[in-house]
């Protein structure tokens, strides 16, 4: 923690992401598709080793 | 105890740690403990920790035998659906392929029917070869390359024994994934160096057609800081951020960058795992190539065996691997970190930071990390940009 950066961080948790996904945003599209879609997806949130790139 | 939520109980918690325990889903296996590159920033051939150096250069059948039962039985008593399996080293392919297929099908053999395996083998590409590569897509190993950016200044720290530079090998290793085999081609890792011009480095990276990049940030620590650090400013921060705005704002999507797209998932609130960002209990292991099981490799970077929990497959269960205080500590959250950083509003994306990153001689991990300002001024740049885009009022 740094003291000169304390202010809180926007509070993004009540959003729509179904209405985000359909915003003209290319990447956060492709990102929120497949974060709330794929099987893969979900499955790939749980490798959390760094030093690897697991498909 | 093990119960059917796939919890393990334990009797006596450290303090600052958890009851219960998530089971390991990720086995990060030692398939080769030498490397055929020297690189000068390397924390496991160059940093403080020379356990490797007792160890066998290669698996013996017996310990990876014994290991894919460990990990069947863990698969087993905790009813995993899928884990991972991280071949890594050394440099893995410096027997060539067939240790390495030997180990995947040992593990998918020993898991049971209900649970997949996905196999990835990380390697630095300077032994890839067609052949090779024919071998890991017939029995679905992908391949995860290391490279610090597509040009060879980018690369200057990655060198061989004799001071020969990879990044030719390397290169070649992504065009013929890219080209020749796609389905087996998992990405590119990226050690940042701020001192390079991250346009370059992520353009130049993109040439290589990685499915997924990630960027990671050098293994340091409070006291052996990373190159520039400490300082007033960011200079970490400040490049990814480039690099984010690059990726942010391309009119099509070119490739996924696992660190920032950690940190947007964070922001919304969304699950996302990994040791960069966020609180979620970690659930990798190594098994190293006498059997033994470790704490992940980074943590080697802060001091001579700070990996070991002195267990090995042959003696041991993963359960208690779980038990392990390294390991509780790793899965506690929140409560694990240093009071400044659980007051820190930052703290449910960051999460603290690579755990290896918060060391202090002397006084442990619970400090904040040592690149915080750096992950301050990324997460925020990221949050400003999600909160660009984001509709007002738009909420579910």
């Amino acid at each position: 923690m740094t003291e000169s950066t304390p202010q809180e961080l926007p509070d993004f948790s009540r959003l729509d992401l179904e209405t985000l996904r359909t915003l003209d945003h290319p990447v956060l599209s492709d990102l929120l598709e497949r974060l709330t879609d794929r099987q893969d997806s979900a499955a790939e949130t749980l490798w959390g080793f760094n030093n690897a790139v697991p498909r | 105890m093990t119960h059917s939520s796939g919890t393990v109980h334990t009797p006596d918690p450290a303090p600052g740690t958890t009851r219960t325990s998530v089971p390991f889903n990720q086995f990060i296996v030692k398939t080769h403990a030498r490397c055929n590159l020297a690189c000068r920033y390397c924390y496991l051939y160059e940093g403080p920790d020379t356990t490797w150096r007792d160890r066998p250069p290669a698996v013996l059948p017996a310990v990876r035998d014994q290991t894919a039962r460990r990990i069947g039985e863990h698969a087993a008593a905790h009813a995993l659906p899928r884990i991972s399996l991280v071949l890594h080293g050394g440099e893995p392919l410096l027997d060539g392929p067939g240790p390495l297929t030997a180990y995947a099908d040992a593990v998918r053999r020993a898991v049971p029917s209900g649970c997949a395996v996905d196999v990835t083998v990380q390697t630095n590409g300077t032994l890839l070869t067609e052949a090779t590569a024919a071998r890991l897509a017939e029995h679905r190993i992908s391949v995860g390359l290391s490279i610090d950016g597509g040009l060879p200044h980018h690369n200057h720290r990655r060198v061989d024994h004799a001071g020969r530079p990879a990044h030719a090998r390397t290169v070649a290793a992504a065009r013929l994934l890219a080209r020749r085999h796609p389905g087996i081609y998992a990405g590119i890792l990226t050690v940042v160096d701020p001192a390079s011009d991250p346009a370059e480095v992520y353009t130049s990276l993109l040439e290589l057609e990685p499915p997924v990049l990630d960027l990671l940030l050098p293994h340091g620590n409070w006291s052996a800081p990373p190159p520039l650090l400490p300082s007033d400013s960011a200079p970490y921060g400040d490049w990814l951020c480039a690099v984010f705005d690059q990726w942010w704002h391309a009119p099509s999507p070119r490739t996924r960058i696992r660190l920032f797209e950690q940190c947007v998932a964070l922001l919304l609130g969304l699950p996302a795992a990994g040791e960069s960002l966020g609180t979620a209990p970690f659930t990798a292991l190594v098994v190293e190539t006498d059997g033994g099981l470790e704490q992940v490799d980074s943590l080697k970077s802060a001091y001579h065996g700070a990996a070991a929990t002195g267990l090995d497959v042959f003696r041991h269960t993963l359960d208690d691997a779980l038990r392990h205080p390294g390991v509780r500590a790793r899965q506690a959250g929140a409560s694990a970190l240093a009071p400044a950083c659980r007051a820190c509003p930052v703290v449910g994306v960051c999460g603290g930071g690579h755990y290896a990153h918060r060391y202090r001689a002397g006084a442990g991990f619970a400090h904040p990390s040592v690149y915080c300002a750096d992950l301050q001024r990324l997460i925020r740049h990221i949050a400003a940009a999600l909160a660009a885009v984001a509709p007002k009022g738009g909420t579910r």
